[in-house]
């Protein structure tokens, strides 16, 4: 039927055309082909081998069929007629002809058409040498041009946004990029202008391309009109080597091509994963390839006499075992604490885990940095996969905006809602950039998360939240299958929940609470854990988490772990603000930072601030020269992203594999190896000298990684990854076209030239032996079949007091006026940022959003500033007037830029008190007060004269 | 001042209105009554467009921004799809555009010849203004009006049969506000509004009607 | 025999008050409406059916058919082509201008057989005073009853928007017109699959039919189909606005019985065109707009009857006549609608986008005084890639039919006065004595 390889096994929701109503058969070239009725044309021919040219078609976009390179003769009642075969849908009994004379002459003429204005710059051009255009002309193409006559001019390469150059004379109109922007990105910051052959592509006079998305749009022009600030000139395809990897800046996982030129990293590219990115990358992840060679620490450092001082390796890791023993012989585990790990791939973190928790003994182990809530809980939930998510009947979002931390899963997910394919009920303090397209939306107050849920979810209730219309809310629960079915066990059925910390400034028991309940109330619902950073569920998998030990267990199922581990620490924990205030109070002797910057990076900088003053000895491991490393005792270069080896595991829990592509700069290191040495110094060696040693330990003790391994992975039928545990296949949609995926040049240009290309990609292929087959639902999909190892019920049977629902902090009094949301932007003050020369100026200053209601109240005007105390950390920001938020909630971000210090506004000046004698503007300081339950306490606010503060 | 910097001034002038280039109080009014006539409101896109043409002469930025916000689109939408139409102008224009059509059928009746005299005229070639920002030239496609072949248009209004003489007739007429009655300022499509709104049997105020005097030209 | 002594829609023309309300009731304005509306709406679909109206628009399509067609929806929508815009033709700017009533009254005629609740009027932007009195016209209507809520008492209501466009010759094609009215580029849409009729505006079924067609229907309603198919011959029914320009003595409009009416007549008869100005000998002469395919001395006798024109290779399209005498210069005129194409092309599909520029170029060049053998072979070479054969009716590897358009001009010239083009390149200069503006050199 197909020449596709036959034992598929992975496409058990049919996906590959069976013969059933769903599929045509048609000629292609005289072969009797089938298809999947919904199937264009131009991917029905591809997947028989027969390849029509192509420039506007894009695999993921609908089709436009306007360049007309891939004209094909197609039978009709009356005869035989070009048509486009990108924009055609396969039907019963249709004939084709793809290479007919009259097929060939026409795309032999487009081709002759498209060059005649193309300016020809070939040498000079990015894209030469990985160019559509230029190969199929080559294989297509006329040869010969017979334009003799002036070509098209237009002013070359324009600046359209801080990340963009277009050069208009390189331009084929195949609007990829225009439709891109409006139909994947919702950011129709770019459009056509103009008209005929005086058609560009242009921004507003008055608004930048600066989408978060713009390097999409670069990477899928077919010619070299749409160049990047970060790689124009840098290299030309043939010097590029590549490699495959997985991005790491954000929990989404992009599969993504590293290339390097002359040793150095020069450019990210998408690769078409069809579970994950579908060959898109956030800006962010696209350019931070720069970070590689900037504010990189070269050699081990030590403290002496106040400074840091290069040292020798042997030196660095001697001080490292010195402070350790001293704190254990001190006052036992509870002396040393490490947070972070989440930028380490899962070897470094298996390893970091088995060090601190086998060998350290301390359960002072935290990857999440406080901003994501309870781990167990996060991994014990039925998980979604990315696909099922945004196939999903409803997806109730319960956590920050998407587009600012997980901006690919914000890419799959827009295309779906705007062709109207999903229901969204978004129950968030603010609107994210979804909020226009969600059918219902609760604005929910900090600190009412959980009443809100519980109206939501008790039918007997008539109100809930924002909602208080008795329709709308029954419209509300039909969409979550509350109220449509009798059976308590089909409630939730097709509704995946996305869940986060919406606000940082938030206690996260809110949310702990509240997904309990969800998970209580609706048997079928699934969630979609929203924790954000990079390889925090790789992380949290390998046990580099509180009370979490590898394979996504407890210590309750800790046999096998201790087994090989030796001892497991008795203690709990509660995570890294537990950890921080422990620090403060001075009851931790070393605290080893893995590749983590909470002096930027943690929302209560004062805490931290706090703990480094009162911890005697401060070890990081770091990539770059961030603050927290720089205020370190002793600081281990470690590799980044491009310089290592070793697997991710992504939010929905797919492995897949991450591949050195350079050299690290000279005395860094893997950070498995210095936890290796760091044991065998304490005279306690693993006995594991290489990844993939690590790899097979974790395979054979961590229960959901029974079976994958680095090597498992590396199989080229297993580049998009597997989801885990296994029995979980790459869930494929039914109906879906597209299950296997080629490189294809046109589709993700620039991996044209690579040695990979054309090697086909098979989504989540796992081999036979492993499949648990899942269920398929009326909808099409294939369920989980459940193997979670951490259950909801062993969580409340343990009855854990301060989890339990009677424990939940309540709000304080409501005396005060605003309540604090604190939340982050997609550019924030990382370390990948400011490491990135192009991203660097994209961070903007510190805002704070207030209702024009508040604003008034406080004298406050759009773009004055205000000076805000947050528990003992001042800073003054611009005020920004939000006509849509709700009154009473003030909005900061956190790690941005401060426009100034506060110093000058607690000593009251004699203006103030004149101010206040007056009576007017500020009154009272406790009148201004922010109450934020539970984080953040005591946040004030007022105007802010820097002139006085200036004197 | 050189009449070049004099000719910038102007341009920046009306780049840079006294007001900040968006809808009047007015004009806005009549926006949203626009917009409640289409099913979808993007549709009320070129209407808008020609609205605020009429308001300032040109489609300035701050009034695509503001047709942006009503209609819950992109600025570079609105930019984009306005800058398709001939009629639209996104850079500023003089008082009267004057459009020579130089179509099949007026170019038979001479219009190549005319339109060389016009710019001997004006002083200036197709796609340029005046000094004065009195007069743009736009060389136009059929304009529908070719019985009366070579014609041109002035901000829209017809004037056909023409010749050198005619059109320095016309050019003295326009600067001496004779046709001030024929000739509204550029951007006016209609000198009357629709008084009704959607299915109302009623009308909004004193319906304007064909017999009104503005209408009895031509 | 032309001229019908009783015209069917030009009869207020004579008329200095023709766009009026009280001209218009004063001369059996909204009589075919009434008449229409005490019908069903099956029985109005019949009468025109019976008339067998062709479509005015230029594709001739019989409105009766099209309305049949018209996908069951609970939405559904009109919308009037008055983008007019085809070189000349100037026929809807003169129904628009003169008798606003009259389309109002067929508009609403065709959305009571079609059952819309609203109905649009898309005019040409330039045609700024037809608008005026348009929008006055409609304000009047509705004050009137005869538009809006319960029309003259019934039970049928339909609200009617009139719909300035913005100077965009491709808005006038039917698709293009749809994304325009929806406020986006003027780009036509791929059909197949989709025709308006079953998704049309908003994706809901649509009718696009012409002014000219809508101001036919009054006199249909209130004569009956029957008299109006008595006129004409075959499938060319009743009369018909041609629109004739060029060299002739008397250029304008005229309505005139279809398929009893020659294009001599047209050109030559003392009460039309009254012959070449100069008394010169014709030359050539476009049939039906710039996008058809000239005709020739041999076709003058031919009758002003759509499918007798289609059978000898060309289209009576929009009814407009272009003569062309032997001052003409052929490869001036093809290059100037040429240009017009060039200029007027969307831009989405890469032959008509790219190709109209070319051919402009090198007609232009051979005007010049530069061209080349070969151009001759060249030109009809990218024609072929914008209409593969180069015949009528074109094929085309385009999305609409601006594209094959493009072609007609040149091949025309080019099979048919090959010898002038020779002259050009022989001479290095155009061989017309009348010292020509230089082509291009406002371009
Ligand atoms: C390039 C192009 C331009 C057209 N311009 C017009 C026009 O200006 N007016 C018009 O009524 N039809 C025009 N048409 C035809 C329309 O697409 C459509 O067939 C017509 O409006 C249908 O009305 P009818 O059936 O009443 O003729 C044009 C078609 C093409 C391909
Ligand atoms: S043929 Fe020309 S006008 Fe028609 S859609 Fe294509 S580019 Fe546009
Ligand atoms: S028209 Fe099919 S690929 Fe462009």
């Amino acid at each position: 039927m197909t020449d596709t390889v036959k034992n598929d096994s992975h496409d058990i929701a049919g996906a590959e055309a069976q013969p059933d109503s769903d599929t045509v058969s048609l000629i292609i070239d005289g072969r009797q082909v089938t298809a999947h009725k919904d199937e264009l044309l131009i991917e029905a021919a591809e997947r028989h081998g027969i390849f029509i040219p192509r420039f506007c078609y894009h695999p993921h976009m609908d089709p436009v069929g306007m360049c007309r390179m891939c004209l094909v003769e197609v039978s009709s009642p009356r005869g035989f007629s070009l048509q486009p075969s990108c924009y055609l849908k396969v039907q019963e009994n249709m004939e084709v002809k793809t290479s007919s004379e009259k097929a060939k002459r026409a795309q032999e003429g487009v081709l002759e058409l498209l060059l005649i204005n193309h300016p020809l710059d070939c040498p000079v051009c990015d894209k030469g040498g990985e160019c559509p255009l230029q190969d199929q002309d080559m294989s297509h193409g006329p040869g010969e041009s017979r334009f003799i006559e002036e070509k098209r001019h237009f002013d070359k390469p324009v600046e359209i946004g801080p990340l963009t150059y277009l050069d208009r004379e390189r331009c084929i109109q195949c609007a990829r990029c225009t439709r891109f922007a409006a139909e994947i990105a919702g950011d129709p910051q770019i459009d056509f202008a103009g008209r005929g052959d005086q058609t560009i592509v242009a921004t507003s006079p008055t608004q930048p391309f600066d989408s978060y998305f713009s390097g999409n749009t670069v990477q899928i022009c077919p010619v070299g009109a749409l160049t990047s600030k970060a790689y124009r000139f840098k290299s030309r395809p043939w010097d590029l080597e590549q490699a495959e990897t997985t991005c790491m800046l954000c929990s989404v996982g992009c599969r993504q091509a590293a290339q390097s030129s002359a040793g150095a990293l020069v450019r990210y590219l998408g690769i078409d994963d069809v579970n994950v990115n579908q060959s898109w990358l956030c800006d962010k992840g696209r350019y931070s390839f720069e970070a590689l060679q900037n504010g990189r620490i070269l050699a081990p450092l030590a403290r002496h006499q106040g400074r840091l001082e290069p040292v020798r390796w042997a030196d660095a890791l001697a001080d490292v075992t010195a402070g350790i023993r001293s704190a254990l012989s001190k006052g036992g585990n509870d002396q040393i604490a490490v947070i972070g790990g989440s930028k380490f791939v899962n070897e470094d973190a298996y390893l970091w885990a088995r060090l601190a928790k086998g060998v350290l003994g301390s359960e002072l182990v935290d990857a999440s940095m406080g901003d994501d809530f309870n781990a167990e809980l996060a991994l014990a939930l039925p998980r979604a996969t990315i696909n099922e998510t945004v196939n999903a009947k409803t997806v109730v979002l319960v956590s920050a905006d998407p587009k600012e931390e997980l901006p690919v899963l914000y890419l799959r997910l827009y295309p779906q809602l705007a062709k109207g394919k999903i229901n969204l009920i978004e129950i968030t303090p603010t609107r994210t950039s979804l909020s226009s397209l969600a059918k219902a939306r609760i604005d929910v107050r900090p600190g009412e998360l959980f009443s809100v849920i519980d109206d939501l979810l008790d039918t007997t209730k008539d109100t809930a939240g924002t909602i208080k219309d008795a329709l709308q809310l029954q419209n509300v629960r039909e969409m979550l299958t509350l109220s449509d079915t009798g059976s308590q066990e089909d409630r939730g059925q097709g509704v995946v929940f996305v869940i986060g910390r919406s606000n940082l400034a938030e206690s996260p028991v809110y949310l702990e609470e509240s997904v309990k309940l969800i998970a209580a109330k609706m048997a079928k619902a699934k969630f979609l854990p929203a924790l954000r950073r990079g390889n925090i569920f790789g992380a949290l998998d390998m046990g580099l988490a509180p009370n979490l030990l590898p394979g996504r267990v407890n210590k309750d199922y800790g046999d096998i772990v201790r087994r090989k581990w030796g001892t497991l620490p008795e203690a709990n924990s509660h995570g890294t603000t537990e950890i921080l205030s422990r620090c403060a109070k001075g009851e931790v002797s070393v605290l080893i930072l893995l590749a983590s910057d909470p002096l930027s990076d943690f929302f209560d900088q004062s805490l931290v601030e706090k703990a480094f003053e009162n911890t005697p000895f401060i070890v990081a491991l770091a990539s770059h020269e961030d603050p927290s490393a720089m205020r370190a005792d002793v600081v281990l270069p470690i590799c980044h992203l491009g310089e290592m080896n070793g697997t991710v595991t992504n939010i929905e829990g797919r492995v897949s594999t991450v591949n050195q592509k350079v050299m690290p700069p000279a005395l860094a290191r893997q950070p498995w190896i210095i936890a290796s040495d760091i044991a065998r110094l304490l005279d306690e060696p693993f006995g594991l000298s290489s990844l993939e040693e690590i790899s097979s330990e974790i395979s054979e003790i961590a229960l959901a990684y029974k079976g994958v391994s680095l090597s498992s992975l590396r199989a080229s039928s297993r580049r998009d990854g597997v989801v885990v545990p296994l029995g979980v296949t790459g869930v494929s949609i039914k109906g879906s076209k597209r299950t296997t995926a080629l490189l294809d040049p046109i589709a993700t240009p620039g991996i044209a030239s690579a040695e990979e290309q054309g090697a086909p990609m098979k989504s989540g292929y796992i081999p036979e032996s492993f499949i648990t087959a899942g269920e398929t639902d009326e909808a099409g999909r294939t369920s989980l079949k459940e193997r979670s190892l951490v259950s909801i019920d062993t969580l409340t049977l343990k009855g854990k007091q301060d989890m339990g629902l009677g424990v939940m902090p309540e709000p304080k009094s409501d005396k005060h006026t605003l309540r604090l949301v604190l939340k982050r932007d997609l550019y924030d003050m990382s370390t990948t940022v400011l490491n990135s020369p192009t991203m660097t100026p994209l961070v903007d200053e510190q805002e704070i959003s207030l209702s024009k209601a508040d604003a008034e109240r406080f004298s406050l005007t759009e773009g004055s500033l205000a000076k805000i105390a947050a528990n003992d950390q001042q800073i003054v920001a611009k005020v920004k007037i939000d006509s849509l938020l709700r009154a009473g909630v003030a909005v900061l971000k956190a790690n941005k830029e401060i426009v100034g210090s506060y110093d000058a506004a607690l000593t009251k000046s004699e203006d103030d008190k004149a101010t206040e004698d007056s009576g007017d503007q500020i009154t009272t300081r406790a009148e201004l007060l922010i109450d934020a339950f539970g984080l953040v306490t005591e946040v004030s606010i007022e105007p802010h004269d820097s002139a006085k503060e200036s004197r | 001042m050189t009449e070049k910097d004099n000719y910038l001034a102007k341009i920046l002038e009306r780049k840079q209105p006294s007001d900040d280039g968006g809808f009047s109080e007015e004009g806005l009014e009549r926006a949203k009554a626009l917009i409640s006539l289409y099913p979808k409101k993007r549709s009320a896109l070129i209407p808008l467009c020609h609205l605020a043409q009429g308001e300032h002469g040109w489609l300035t930025e701050r009034s695509m921004e503001e047709i942006a916000e009503l209609l819950e689109i992109s600025v570079a939408e609105v930019s984009g799809t306005a800058s398709f139409y001939d009629m639209l102008h996104l850079e500023p224009v003089g008082n009267y555009v004057i459009s020579v059509c130089t179509n099949i059928a007026c170019m038979l009746g001479g219009a190549y010849e005319l339109l060389e005299s016009i710019e001997e005229r004006l002083g200036i070639s197709v796609g340029q203004t005046t000094l004065d920002m009195q007069f743009t030239l736009e060389e136009a496609e059929c304009l529908g009006a070719c019985d009366t072949a070579p014609c041109l248009q002035v901000n829209s209004r017809f004037f056909g049969n023409l010749d050198a003489v005619a059109f320095d007739k016309l050019v003295t007429d326009l600067a001496s506000g004779a046709l001030a009655g024929v000739v509204p300022p550029h951007g006016v499509l209609s000198r009357v509004q629709r008084v009704f709104s959607l299915m109302s049997g009623e009308q909004g105020e004193a319906a304007a009607s064909n017999t009104d005097e503005t209408l009895g030209q031509k | 025999m032309f001229n019908p002594t009783d015209p069917i829609v030009t009869k207020r023309m004579s008329f200095e008050d023709s766009y009026t309300l009280s001209r218009f009731l004063a001369t059996g304005g909204y009589e075919g409406l009434k008449k229409a509306l005490s019908m069903s709406r099956e029985q109005v679909q019949e009468e025109v059916m019976k008339a067998s109206l062709l479509g005015r628009g230029g594709a001739g399509f019989p409105a009766g058919r099209k309305w049949s067609m018209l996908r069951k929806a609970p939405t559904s929508y009109l919308v009037v082509n008055g983008d007019e815009s085809e070189p000349a033709t100037f026929k809807d700017h003169l129904l628009i201008e003169k008798d606003p009533h009259q389309l109002i009254e067929g508009t609403i005629i065709a959305a009571y057989a079609l059952g819309v609740t609203q109905a649009f009027i898309f005019v040409r932007g330039e045609f700024a005073l037809g608008f005026e009195r348009l929008t006055a016209a409609c304000n009047e209507a509705y004050a009137h009853n005869a538009v809006g809520k319960n029309i003259f008492g019934s039970d049928f209501s339909v609200d009617l928007v009139i719909h300035p466009g913005a100077g965009a010759y491709i808005c006038g094609e039917e698709t293009s017109l749809i994304e325009s009215l929806e406020g986006k580029r003027g780009y036509p849409r791929i059909k197949p699959p989709y025709f308006p009729a079953v998704m049309g505006l908003y994706n809901e079924p649509t009718v696009v039919n012409n002014v000219e067609t809508m101001s036919n229907l009054p006199w249909i309603l209130q004569h009956g189909g029957d008299a109006f198919a008595a006129l004409g011959q075959g499938s060319s029914t009743g009369t018909r606005l041609f629109a004739l320009s060029g060299r002739v003595k008397r250029p304008g409009w005229y309505e005139l019985e279809m398929s009893k009416t020659t294009f001599r007549d047209l050109i030559y008869d003392k009460n039309l065109g009254q012959g070449i100005i100069g008394d010169k000998k014709i030359k050539a002469f476009i049939p039906g707009g710039v996008s058809a395919p000239w005709f020739f001395e041999e076709h003058l006798d031919m009758g002003l009857d759509q499918d007798a024109v289609a059978k000898a290779g060309s289209m009576l399209g929009s009814g407009s006549v272009v003569v062309m005498d032997e001052t003409t210069c052929v490869v001036r005129a093809s290059w100037r609608i040429t240009k017009f194409f060039h200029r007027e092309s969307c831009g989405q599909c890469t032959p008509c986008r790219e190709g109209s520029g070319w051919l402009e170029k090198i007609l232009r060049r051979i005007e010049e005084g530069s061209g080349r053998i070969e151009d001759l072979d060249l030109l009809m070479d990218v024609c072929d890639s914008i209409a593969p054969g180069v015949s009528w009716p074109p094929q085309q590897t385009t999305i609409c039919v601006l594209g094959p358009s493009i072609p007609s001009s040149i091949a025309s010239a080019i099979r048919n006065c090959r010898d002038e083009f020779l002259e050009h390149i022989k001479l290095g200069h155009c061989p017309f004595e009348k010292d020509h503006i230089l082509a291009g050199a406002h371009s």
